[in-house]
C-alpha cells in the first residue's frame, strides 16, 4: 500500500498526471491527520455517528424482534413478506424528504432514514438464523422437559444470534452510508458529508475534500473493526466454524 | 426469503409445486390488497397532512406516470422525464461496478500474491461510504451524467468484487487439482470450474450491490441534476406537494420491487444446478 502511495505522489511530482483534479496523496495525508486532529471535525464525525447509531439500534430492535417472530411463527412469516418485499427495496435515503418535513432537520429525521435502510439485513438475517436452528437440538431441549419459551431463550437465541450480529455488522455499513447521505440532502454543512460538501463547493482547497473522505474511510473502519473485535468477544465459539 | 418460504413449502410432484406456485401468487395478491386496505383506513381515519391515504396516491402515480398515449406505451410525461433517466443512470452504473468486480474479484481471488498486495487498499476503498464521494465527483467532475454514473459504479463495484473474491478464494483446491491432472485448459478450468463454484456468492453481493446502486442514483439526483426521481422528490418536498412526495415513493418501490425480481430471475436461471444447496444468510 505505502509503495502505491509512494508511486502515486512520484507521478504527480514528476507532473505525469494532472495536479488540477488530483491532490498528491501526501499532501491528502497531512490533511487527514489534522482534520481528524481538529476538534471542530470530529464533533462532525460524532454527529454522523450518533445519528448512524441511534438508527442502527433502532433497527436492531425492530429488525431482531420482527425477524425473530417470523422465523418462529411460519404464518405471520407469510403475512409479512409482502409488505417486506414491498418496502425493502425502496433506496432509505428516497423516504429522508418526507421524514425531514415531518420531523424537521435534526437528529429524529436522519436516525429514522437510518434505520429504515439498515433494518433489513438484520431482520432477514435474524429470521435466517432462527430457521436454520438444529430441530434436533430444539426437540432433545423440550424433551428434556423445556417449555417453549425456555427453548426459545436457550436453544433458538443463542444459536440464531450470529446470525443477527453478521445483519448488524452489514446494516452498520449502510448506516454509515444513509447517515452521510441525508447530511448531504440537507446541505447545511452539519455532520461528515456536509462538511465534505461545504468544503467542496465553497472552494476550499482540494486537499481538503479528498482529506475528509480518506478521514470518513478510517470512521468506516474503524466501526468495521469495532464489529469485528465485538464478535469475536461475543461469539468465540464461532471462530472455528467459519462463515 | 420468498426462495426459502417458497422451498419450505413447495416439495412433492411438479405439478402439485405449480399449485402451490399458484395459490401463492393468489395470496401474496390477497396480502397486497390487505396491506392497501389497512393503508387506505389508518390514513383516511387520522387525515394527516403527511400521509395521504392511496385512494390519493395511486390515482397521482396513473396521472403523473401512467397517462400517454397508446403510442408511448401509455407511459406518462413523469416516466420518460424522471423513472427513464434515473433508470438508465442506475443500469449503467451498477452494469460497470458489476462487471468490473467480477472481473477484479476473479484475477485476485486466483492471485494470492496479488490479493495480499491490493486487499488493505481495497478494504479501506470499501469502508469509505460512497456518498462521501459525491461531494469531491461534483467538485471535480461537474454534475453530469458521467461522474453520477461513475459513483453508482463504485457503490455497487465493492460488494461484487468482495464476494466474488472471497468465492473464488474459497473453491476447493481439490477440484483445481483435479482439473490440472486432467489437464484442463486454463480458459476452460476458469469458466467451467472456477466462475461456477463461484456465482452463488457473486450473486449475493450483485443484490447488495444492486440496493447501494439505488440509494445512490436518488443521491446523486438530490444535487447537482434536473431530472430523475431523485429529483422529483426534492421538488415534491420543496414545494410541500406530499402526494407527489408519495407517488413518486411508490414508483421508486415498483421499480426496486421489479429490478430485484429481475436479478432474481437471472439468478435462478444460472444456479439452477445450485438450488438446495443456497438460501444461508450470506447476503
Amino acid at each position: 500500500m505505502a509503495t502505491v502511495v509512494l508511486g502515486l505522489e512520484l507521478l504527480i511530482r514528476v507532473r505525469v498526471l494532472d495536479t488540477a483534479s488530483l491532490p498528491s496523496p501526501l499532501a491528502v495525508l497531512g490533511r487527514t491527520v489534522r482534520l481528524l486532529g481538529s476538534a471542530s471535525f470530529l464533533l462532525e464525525v460524532l454527529r454522523t455517528l450518533r445519528v448512524a447509531l441511534l438508527g442502527l439500534m433502532l433497527a436492531t430492535a425492530v429488525g431482531v424482534l420482527l425477524g425473530g417472530l417470523m422465523g418462529t411463527s411460519s404464518r405471520l412469516a407469510r403475512m409479512l413478506v409482502v409488505p417486506v418485499e414491498l418496502l425493502r427495496p425502496l433506496p432509505p435515503i428516497a423516504i429522508a424528504p418526507l421524514l425531514v418535513l415531518i420531523y424537521g432537520r435534526g437528529v429524529p429525521a436522519g436516525a429514522l432514514a437510518v434505520a429504515f435502510g439498515a433494518v433489513w439485513p438484520i431482520l432477514l438475517n435474524t429470521f435466517y438464523g432462527i430457521r436454520s436452528v438444529d430441530p434436533i437440538a430444539r426437540q432433545a431441549a423440550a424433551s428434556f422437559g423445556l417449555g417453549r419459551w425456555a427453548v426459545l431463550r436457550r436453544v433458538s437465541m443463542p444459536s440464531a444470534a450470529p446470525f443477527a450480529f453478521t445483519g448488524i455488522q452489514i446494516a452498520s455499513a449502510i448506516a454509515l452510508l444513509v447517515a452521510i447521505s441525508v447530511e448531504v440532502l440537507l446541505g447545511d454543512g452539519t455532520g461528515i458529508g456536509g462538511y465534505i460538501l461545504q468544503a467542496g463547493t465553497g472552494g476550499a482547497p482540494l486537499e481538503i475534500v479528498y482529506g475528509a473522505a480518506v478521514a470518513a474511510g478510517v470512521v468506516g473502519l474503524a466501526v468495521n473493526v469495532g464489529l469485528g473485535a465485538l464478535e469475536r468477544r461475543l461469539f468465540p465459539w464461532r471462530l472455528g466454524l467459519g462463515r | 426469503m420468498s426462495a426459502t418460504v417458497q422451498s419450505l413449502r413447495a416439495g412433492g410432484a411438479p405439478r402439485r409445486r405449480r399449485l402451490v406456485h399458484v395459490s401463492q401468487g393468489c395470496e401474496r395478491v390477497a396480502l397486497l390488497a390487505i396491506a392497501l386496505v389497512v393503508w387506505q383506513l389508518a390514513a383516511g381515519g387520522n387525515r394527516s397532512l403527511y400521509f395521504p391515504p392511496p385512494s390519493e396516491v395511486l390515482p397521482r402515480v396513473g396521472e403523473e406516470y401512467l397517462s400517454g398515449p397508446w403510442t408511448s406505451l401509455f407511459l406518462g410525461e413523469a416516466t420518460f422525464d424522471h423513472v427513464v433517466p434515473s433508470l438508465s443512470r442506475m443500469l449503467r452504473g451498477f452494469t460497470l461496478g458489476a462487471f468490473a468486480g467480477v472481473a477484479l474479484g476473479v484475477l485476485l481471488g486466483l492471485r494470492e500474491r496479488a490479493r495480499q498486495y491490493v486487499e488493505p487498499m481495497l478494504q479501506f476503498g470499501r469502508a469509505i461510504p460512497a456518498s462521501t464521494l459525491l461531494g469531491i465527483i461534483l467538485v471535480v467532475f461537474g454534475t453530469g451524467d458521467g461522474p453520477k454514473v461513475a459513483l453508482i459504479a463504485t457503490g455497487a463495484l465493492f460488494p461484487v468484487l468482495f464476494n466474488t473474491m472471497e468465492g473464488v478464494a474459497a473453491v476447493t483446491p481439490v477440484k483445481l487439482d483435479v482439473a490440472s491432472v486432467f489437464k484442463v485448459p486454463t480458459r476452460q478450468r476458469l469458466l467451467g470450474v472456477v466462475v461456477p463454484a463461484a456465482t452463488p456468492k457473486v450473486f449475493a453481493g450483485l443484490r447488495t450491490g444492486l440496493s447501494i446502486a439505488l440509494i445512490l442514483v436518488v443521491l446523486t439526483e438530490f444535487i447537482g441534476a434536473f431530472n430523475g426521481l431523485g429529483y422529483r422528490l426534492v421538488q415534491a418536498q420543496r414545494n410541500f406537494v406530499i402526494v407527489d412526495l408519495w407517488a413518486a415513493l411508490v414508483v421508486l418501490s415498483v421499480l426496486g420491487v421489479a429490478l430485484n425480481a429481475a436479478l432474481g430471475l437471472i439468478e435462478r436461471r444460472v444456479l439452477r444446478w445450485h438450488r438446495g444447496e443456497t438460501g444461508g444468510a450470506d447476503e
